[in-house]
């Protein structure tokens, strides 16, 4: 079920009631949001339902195997246990077929021919996030940072809590799990200001993303019958879609968690305006970029076995963030590039070439800096092949503008201005918003002002919104 | 605290509700039906209206209420729109009774119009007409419900929804959504839209015969299913429940004869089991007088055969129904009053027309089979039967026609101003020939009626080299 869609316009405002009815008994409560989530996840195909609850039984099981065992081999064996099952089930939705086809022409590379053979495999909409959420459990368990509960029904509703369940944030165990203890009271200020960050996000979804996505299409899908111009713009687009996808959706998340008294992580912090890589990292896909540093660079070492491996782990955990985000090649290159600019910022800054990024003019020039390498390293990201994403590289400074025109990449000339201007508004509100707290600022005004803000919101996703017989509907991050 | 928060509900309700009404409003294409409706309701409010019409196209085109209440000495109205099927034509019926409760209905039928509506285009025009039924009627929702796309429900019930994506055509300030009648296509009043342009003529020659084609009857099957049959049967059953009076009628169109005619029997067949008339108009076109010229396509009746029809039809109602003589009033006498000028400018409205025979070669491969001049107000309708042979059928393109009006000497003031100053005594036209084309059709503006001599002839397209073969030309023309 979209969020974005009639059937959760429907769904949520009966969930919501009953919800509130049931929410003072734990039990009934956690069941409800329990069943709620299974119907949202099974909307999209029931089958998925069977690997959601496996994945749940064998980390609620093994969390317990792990806290129980005394030994330290025997805890270990279990933690590779849910590791091998999560990554295992991953590795085969994800990445059977990409592997096969990887080893094969590796083979063929050197002149030998292999049968090849793929096979029709479903991919279990948000299979990468509730299983590195599940795995955060386990692995908190194992470094004794958490003790695992007996309660398996608020276990199991944490692993399948809707409003994250597939797109994130990526919640740890630690900071979620023990919500699902407690019974909330319904709470006005935060309905409202959860409604506000929802309506928000389908804003940025529904208005911009979407517009953005069908001269991204048009363009990618297409990247040999356009100049240099248009690769640039449809890339640039697409730096502005993904954002106001992706944050969209974490939006929704957070704003419909609210409203049900849950708090969820911060996942995105106005990205586009870092002045490095790594601040980038801080800004972006917070939930992620934190999980791959607590589960995967700080066990590899992190920082603490010299410069070298230090760049080592930053490259890999780079590079594995990439696979983790699809089975391409391309998006081992973006992680790749993304690794390397971090792993020259790094080295940079203990060099005196390290500037003060501070002061206006540095800031305005590494932020257009930064984002101009993220524009790049998004090349790969949404290129459909490998071939595609050399050509846009080997062409985005090959214009060409005769008979060129703005308006012919899919959008008509008032469309296209439509989402110039909507960028432009986005980003100065990020400005305003990372400055002032917008949302602060909202509470004081008063109530004819807030209201005809939230109307004027409410409308602009009515009229302005893509919505209808339309392609471009679903979240990115859902094929994650 | 508690009043504060119901305030700003309150105040956010109202603005989202009349925020909603406002823009649904605005968001209203302007339609045809629009003025039908609007001039309805107007009407409704300052008098009773004793007889209405109902049905598709067939039914605005073919009655006149001016020439109904001349002959009937009743008030009527005509609220019949494109493409509208009966299940549509029930709801505006349901509606209309709000404003009014006729004395006698007349519902039009044809094959089509028992249907439900398949084509996305047919779908579209029902909700010219569904857009005046309150979104609260069962029966409209039912409607939606059998015959449009769940995904497409809000789109048909809210205008709002379903032309958001033209954002930009709307002013936000103009709520009249009138359409404005093109009095060059349409005679408009009490809801008929009469038809002002003849059968264009590759129709004319191919239906000249259709009064002596025999009526087509190779088909067992009932042309409606047991569903559509119900609609059709609850409609009648609504208005008679009311002690309405109905007539069931098929109006005059060309292809009654050339489709199946089971269908007026099954019609005949259920009217007769109501206890309620029908009169198939095909089966009188004698007493009618209806000629090939009376029509303006193969399913409407041009504005001169409505008049005779209306005529008819008015007749029958006499003698079939005892209605009210409202002769005395002040309303049917201000209608009246209309009747007597729409008759008097008659002649503009019945399209004369000039025609000939011919046979003359304009070269020695390309000929002139016949012209046709219809007399449209300031505008002169050609219809040019080109003969020629298949070789040549891919070079007509070389070639440009040259048209000279000439007019008599009571008509030399007529000549466009710009060519009388350049000392020229003719209007005139260049019509570019298109590869394959049989008959060249075009306009010339031209404000001369009384025609001396009309020269046709060929030149080079590319080039004026002066002209190609040999001029045609008419004499004497006189429009009948």
């Amino acid at each position: 079920m979209l969020f974005n869609s009639i059937d959760f316009a429907i769904f949520f405002p009966i969930f919501f009631a009953i919800y509130w009815i049931v929410a003072k008994k734990l039990t009934v409560r956690n069941a409800f949001l329990l069943t709620s989530s299974y119907l949202f996840y099974g909307w999209w195909d029931w089958r998925f339902l069977f690997l959601i609850l496996f994945s749940s039984i064998v980390d609620f099981t093994i969390g317990q195997k792990i806290y129980n065992a005394t030994n330290k081999r025997v805890r270990k064996n279990y933690l590779v246990v849910s590791l091998l099952i999560n990554l295992g089930l991953l590795g085969y939705f994800k990445y059977f077929n990409f592997f096969i086809d990887s080893f094969i022409h590796s083979f063929r590379f050197f002149g030998a021919e292999i049968d090849s053979f793929t096979l029709h495999i479903i991919l279990p909409v948000g299979i990468s996030f509730y299983t590195f959420q599940t795995l955060s459990y386990t692995i908190d368990i194992y470094r004794e940072r958490l003790k695992p509960t007996k309660d398996w029904l608020s276990f199991f509703t944490f692993v399948a809590f809707f409003p994250q369940l597939v797109a994130g944030p990526i919640e740890r165990a630690s900071h979620l799990l023990p919500q699902f203890f407690k019974t909330y009271k319904f709470n006005y200020n935060a309905l409202k200001s959860g409604l506000l960050l929802m309506a928000f996000g389908l804003f940025k979804k529904m208005v911009l993303a979407d517009r953005l996505a069908i001269v991204v299409n048009e363009v990618y899908n297409n990247p040999t019958g356009h100049s240099g111009q248009d690769l640039i713009i449809a890339t640039v687009f697409f730096a502005f879609q993904i954002y106001c996808d992706f944050s969209g959706y974490s939006d929704i998340a957070i704003g419909l968690s609210r409203t049900l008294g849950f708090n969820l992580m911060k996942n995105f912090e106005t990205p586009y305006f870092s002045t490095s890589i790594t601040e980038f990292w801080r800004r972006w896909h917070i939930s992620l970029s934190t999980w791959f540093r607590d589960y995967v660079y700080i066990p590899l070492g992190g920082s603490r076995n010299g410069e070298y491996r230090t760049y080592f782990n930053l490259f890999l955990v780079f590079v594995v963030s990439g696979l983790w985000h699809g089975a391409a090649v391309t998006f081992i290159i973006w992680g790749a590039i993304h690794g390397i600019i971090i792993v020259v910022e790094k080295a940079l800054s203990k060099t005196p070439l390290h500037i003060n990024r501070n002061k206006l003019f540095p800031k305005i020039i590494f932020t257009a800096f930064t984002f101009s390498i993220v524009c790049f390293a998004w090349i790969f990201f949404r290129a459909n092949t490998f071939a595609d994403s050399l050509y846009i590289v080997k062409n985005l400074f090959n214009f060409n503008f005769e008979k060129w025109s703005l308006y012919n990449l899919g959008l008509p000339s008032h469309e296209f201005d439509f989402a110039i201007i909507v960028i432009i508004l986005l980003l100065l509100f990020d400005a305003f918003h990372r400055k002032y707290n917008a949302l602060k600022v909202m509470n004081k005004s008063n109530v004819i002002v807030q209201s005809l803000v939230y109307t004027i919101i409410v409308y602009s996703i009515v009229i302005f919104g893509i919505y209808g017989d339309n392609s471009v509907s679903e979240f990115i991050y859902f094929q994650f | 605290m508690m009043k504060k928060r119901i305030f700003s509900i309150f105040v956010f309700a109202a603005f989202l509700i009349g925020g909603f009404i406002y823009l649904d409003k605005i968001y209203r294409t302007k339609e045809r039906y629009v003025n039908t409706f609007e001039d309805f309701k107007s009407l409704a409010e300052k008098t009773s209206i004793d007889i209405v019409f109902y049905g598709s196209s067939m039914s605005h085109t073919a009655y006149n209420p001016l020439v109904i209440n001349h002959f009937t000495k009743a008030i009527s109205y005509n609220l019949g729109s494109d493409a509208l099927r009966i299940p549509v034509s029930e709801l505006i019926f349901k509606k209309s009774l709000e404003y009014t409760k006729p004395k006698l209905i007349i519902i039009e039928v044809h094959e089509s119009s028992i249907k439900y509506p398949k084509d996305d285009n047919i779908k579209g025009l029902q909700l010219e007409v569904l857009d005046f039924v309150s979104n609260t009627d069962f029966d409209k929702i039912k409607f939606v419900k059998q015959n449009y796309d769940n995904n497409n429900f809000l789109s048909t019930m809210f205008p709002l929804i379903r032309n958001h994506t033209k954002w930009y055509d709307f002013n936000l300030f103009d709520f009249d959504k009138r359409k404005k009648v093109n009095t060059s296509r349409y005679f408009y009043f009490g809801g008929h839209y009469g038809l002002v342009n003849p059968i264009d003529e590759v129709k004319y020659y191919q239906y000249v015969d259709f009064e002596n084609t025999p009526i087509k009857n190779n088909n067992e099957k009932e042309l409606f299913t047991n569903k559509e049959k119900k609609n059709f049967i609850k409609f009648i059953e609504r208005a008679k429940n009311l002690n309405i009076e109905v007539i069931v009628v098929t109006s005059p169109y060309l292809l009654a004869r050339f489709n199946n005619n089971y269908f007026f029997d099954s019609i005949k067949k259920i009217s007769d089991s109501l206890n309620v008339n029908y009169i198939n108009l095909n089966n009188y076109y004698k007493d009618i007088g209806i000629k090939i010229d009376d029509f303006s396509d193969r399913y409407h009746l041009s504005e001169k055969g409505s008049i005779k029809t209306s005529k008819f039809l008015a007749n029958y109602i006499n003698r079939n129904y005892l209605l009210e003589d409202r002769s005395l009033e002040d309303h049917w006498k201000n209608i009246d009053q209309v009747y007597e000028t729409f008759i008097a400018n008659y002649g503009e409205i019945a399209n004369q027309f000039f025609k000939k025979k011919l046979n003359f070669n304009l070269t020695e491969n390309i000929s002139i089979e016949n012209v046709k001049i219809v007399k449209n107000r300031n505008k002169k309708d050609f219809s040019i039967k080109l003969n020629y042979p298949d070789d040549i059928k891919n070079k007509l393109s070389n070639y440009k026609m040259g048209v000279y009006v000439y007019p008599k000497k009571s008509d030399l003031k007529k000549v466009d101003a710009k060519r009388r100053e350049s000392s020229r005594n003719h209007d005139q036209a260049d019509v570019q020939l298109k590869d394959n084309m049989d008959v060249v059709n075009f306009r010339i503006n031209t404000r001369i009626d009384n025609i001396k001599e009309i020269k046709l002839f060929l030149y080079n397209a590319k080039n004026y080299n002066g002209m190609i073969g040999n001029p045609l030309i008419i004499n004497d023309i006189t429009f009948n």
